[in-house]
């Protein structure tokens, strides 16, 4: 039988079985590569990694994927069928067959608008971003070896509402329509290089220089957000500011998706592409690097895409809090801490997860909406305490 | 792994997440956003004008709204009404008289019109002992209505938001005055002999400008036109300014009324469904019951449709929601320049709204949002813009002009 990977001492992480004992730490010097990324074409090491067992890690994902596949499947169907605009459910379904070529609906035109220009790029978009913010949380959590780590560890969320707020206090907004987005997305880039060259003074880098980086840029841009917003003269302009920091989804569009997809989609292939690499640098750097694991290139890399996808996200939903610290966190309790397993499925609940706090958002006060962010904290914290009175004897090696 | 264990605990978990989702739908939204910054307050929000003080048109005279607590204690108007449009109904003709000053709340002896006199506010029971002369204010209604009542300079100095001209229906009488800051020292700086706070003034700056012995008073400030009546009267009281605050009160009342008779009356079937809209950083607001637009939607004829479908205070919506409100007009409470006029645009675009009566009949309008969201007595004149949108063919004959600003004793 499988045992969770786990910390021990804050320092070892192990894959292994209770019956084998033996550990998961396959040399990857022979795997090909490229550019230094270990490049592995070979799934064989999925499906029959002497670590798992009993336990294969595609068995293990298919076991976790196939109910949040049917949870996130019955959601979009309620999502895409409720709302305050009253729409007959067969309406609903014609409406669907038809956007995916089946069938031609007959329900009115207005129908069909709010159905595919209003509810399901909505639907899209939750799922897209709640994903970008589960991805980003299990990479961080495993990069600073720490449960509580969520993307906003790094000060990225904070760069990124920064940019928006230059866009809005600047006019840019107004005058270019991706100028929100793009300058969002360029301020969580550009606090990214700012916290890793501050942790990388003195020509020695280390994950707790770039927590502690992090962490005072962090509070850095969060001053600066205030001073913005204060000193803002048009009224106007600051009420957008401070309903932009309140963060939804109540103004997705498909130019919103389209534009978001690729960067997540590509920065969660990454992340899980680099799971297994993950994995071993849970165990240390040394051991890691003894394993053919090029370590620098890889946590830089983690951190770059975690970086990548929470930024994207914050750039076309604003903050929403919680998401990202506890969709792999809850996942991590129920699944284990094996990244090749976590990350796929930080992806798909984060997605789930971020439509059913949208639904609800939506549905709760209807015609009315509250802030996505209520949701998520509301349900996501009884959820997380839940998951976490039940597990203690796990949480505790988490 | 996915275990039975597992499985049970997602199961309480769902539940778990079932059971938040059900006390919220009982809770009937008590987790909501705050409103926008300068939107009515809800700790002093009246009810609406139409909601329940509006009385139906009729040739009879028309019995005093039950809601404006002042207006049922004033006698027949006192002063002359200055109404702008004159309009065609009979005038109502100056009766001076010897009447006793209202009995509103926060005046502890109405009777007595000399000085010392004594007001009571939530800051407490304090004693004038003279008209005074450099009255500080900290909200923007405030500054709209002591502008009204005082010559300028009896005002010490007023915040920068009374020259702002897209939220200040005071530019010109404020433009010459000396500007404060926020802050009790910037208070104290000023040297006023009465400051007025507001329901949103920090009280810590209340108390700190207190401790130096200035007095402080806290009228408050309603969302409806008739609902701060008794504030005027209180603060003309306070000022030593009876007279112009009757004569204040008695324009609003005969402009309210000449509205309300053109109107159709609540009860009419017939109202167009109107909506109120702002759009902030591509979030839609929409004010409902117990909000300064709604309650200037109701006056003027219309039906607040979104109040119609059970929105409280001002909330955020989809656009979706816009469409199922499927409003005859749209009233959009922005600043022209600063978002209105490309909202509006944005909403006739907007494939979701193509068959939105609004839409349809080209009754999407930029409104001058100073007057649909202020807390004085100039959201009289957004009943006035609303009632000639809403019903232009009533309205027709009517020019409606702005308050005259305080001309002098």
């Amino acid at each position: 039988m499988h045992s969770p990977c786990r910390y021990e001492g804050g320092r070892d992480f192990l894959l292994q079985t209770a019956d084998s004992g033996a550990p998961d730490l396959r040399s990857v010097k022979d795997r090909p590569s490229i550019g230094g990324l270990t490049v592995r074409l070979d799934l064989g090491w999925l499906r029959l990694s002497p670590a798992l067992g009993s336990s294969p890690v595609l068995l293990r994902l298919a076991g976790g994927s196939l109910p949040l596949l049917l949870v996130g499947i019955i959601l979009v169907l309620v999502a895409a069928a409720l709302g305050p605009y009253n729409i007959p459910l067969s309406h609903t379904v014609d409406i669907l067959l038809e956007r995916f070529g089946l069938g031609q609906a007959t329900a009115p035109e207005t129908e069909k608008v709010i159905i595919a220009s209003i509810r399901l790029p909505r639907i899209a978009l939750a799922l897209i971003a709640g994903a970008a913010l589960g991805v980003a949380g299990a990479v961080m959590q495993g990069l600073f070896r720490n449960p509580m780590a969520d993307p906003g560890i790094i000060g990225v969320s904070a760069g990124g509402a920064l940019g928006a707020i230059v866009a809005i206090s600047t006019g840019a907004q107004a005058a270019f329509a991706l100028a929100l987005p793009a300058m969002s997305f360029a301020g969580a880039g550009g606090t990214l290089l700012l916290v890793y060259t501050v942790a990388s003074v003195g020509g020695r880098f280390s994950m707790s220089a770039l927590l502690l980086s992090g962490v005072a840029v962090g509070a850095f841009i969060a001053a600066i957000i205030s001073a913005i917003i204060l000193f803002t003269e048009n009224l106007e302009a600051q009420r957008d500011m401070l309903f932009w920091l309140a963060g939804g989804l109540d103004a997705s569009r498909w130019e919103d998706v389209r534009l978001s997809m690729p960067f997540i989609l590509f920065g969660v292939a990454v992340a899980v592409f680099l799971s297994r690499d993950l994995n071993l640098l849970m165990v240390s750097e040394d051991e890691a690097r003894s394993l053919g694991v090029r370590v620098g290139l890889t946590r830089n890399t983690l951190l770059a895409v975690a970086s990548l996808i929470t930024g994207t996200a914050v750039a076309f939903t604003g903050t929403i809090a919680f998401v990202g610290l506890i969709v792999p966190h809850a996942l991590r309790l129920v699944t284990g801490a094996d990244h090749r397993v976590l990350i796929p499925l930080s992806a798909l609940g984060g997605g789930v997860f971020m439509l059913a706090a949208d639904t609800l958002a939506r549905l709760v006060i209807a015609p009315a909406e509250v802030s996505v962010g209520i949701i998520t904290a509301l349900t996501g914290a009884p959820f997380f305490l839940v998951l976490l009175s039940r597990n203690k004897a796990r949480a505790s090696m988490l | 792994m996915i275990n039975h264990r597992n499985i049970r605990i997602l199961t309480v978990a769902l539940a778990a997440i079932a059971a938040l989702a059900l006390t919220l739908l009982a809770c009937g939204g008590a987790a909501q956003p705050t409103e926008p910054p300068t939107t009515a307050p809800t700790a002093t929000a009246a009810p609406t004008v139409a909601a329940t003080a509006q009385p139906e048109p009729t040739d009879a005279p028309q019995p005093v709204p039950t809601t404006a607590p002042a207006a049922t204690a004033l006698p027949s108007p006192t002063a002359a009404p200055t109404l702008a449009p004159q309009p065609t109904n009979t005038p109502i003709p100056p009766e001076p008289t010897e009447v006793p000053y209202p009995a509103v709340p926060g005046i502890v002896d109405p009777s007595n019109d000399g000085w010392p006199r004594q007001v009571e506010t939530p800051e407490g029971l304090i004693t004038l002992e003279g008209p005074p002369q450099r009255i500080l204010t900290y909200s923007l209604g405030h500054d709209e209505i002591v502008l009204a009542l005082l010559p300028p300079e009896r005002i010490a100095a007023i915040g920068k938001f009374a020259t702002n001209v897209d939220y200040s229906n005071v530019v010109e009488q404020a433009s010459g005055l000396p500007f404060f800051e926020k802050g009790a020292e910037n208070v104290l700086a000023a040297e006023p002999d009465l400051f007025i706070v507001s329901a949103y003034t920090q009280q810590d700056i209340v108390d700190l400008v207190k401790e130096v012995g200035v007095p402080v008073v806290r009228p408050a400030l309603e969302n409806s036109a008739e609902g701060n009546i008794p504030n005027i009267l209180l603060m003309g009281y306070m000022f030593g300014t009876e007279e112009r605050a009757l004569e204040l009160v008695a324009e609003i009342e005969s402009r309210l009324q000449f509205v309300r008779d053109r109107v159709p009356p609540p009860v009419d079937p017939n109202r167009p469904a109107v909506i109120g809209i702002t759009l902030y950083s591509d979030t839609i607001y929409i004010p409902g019951t117990g909000t300064t637009e709604g309650g200037i939607i109701e006056a003027a004829g219309g039906t607040n449709a979104a109040a119609r479908d059970g929105v409280e205070g001002i909330k955020k919506v989809s656009m979706e929601s816009v469409a199922a409100m499927n409003p005859d007009v749209i009233l959009v409470t922005q600043p022209a320049e600063s978002g209105g006029n490309d909202f509006r645009d944005q909403l006739i675009s907007e494939p979701a709204l193509a068959a939105v009566p609004a839409v349809v009949n080209d009754m999407v309008h930029v409104v001058d949002s100073r007057k649909f969201t202020t807390l004085s007595h100039w959201n009289v004149r957004g009943i006035e813009i609303a009632a000639r949108l809403l019903y232009p063919d009533r309205f027709a004959d009517v020019t409606f002009a702005d308050f005259e600003p305080y001309t002098g004793e």
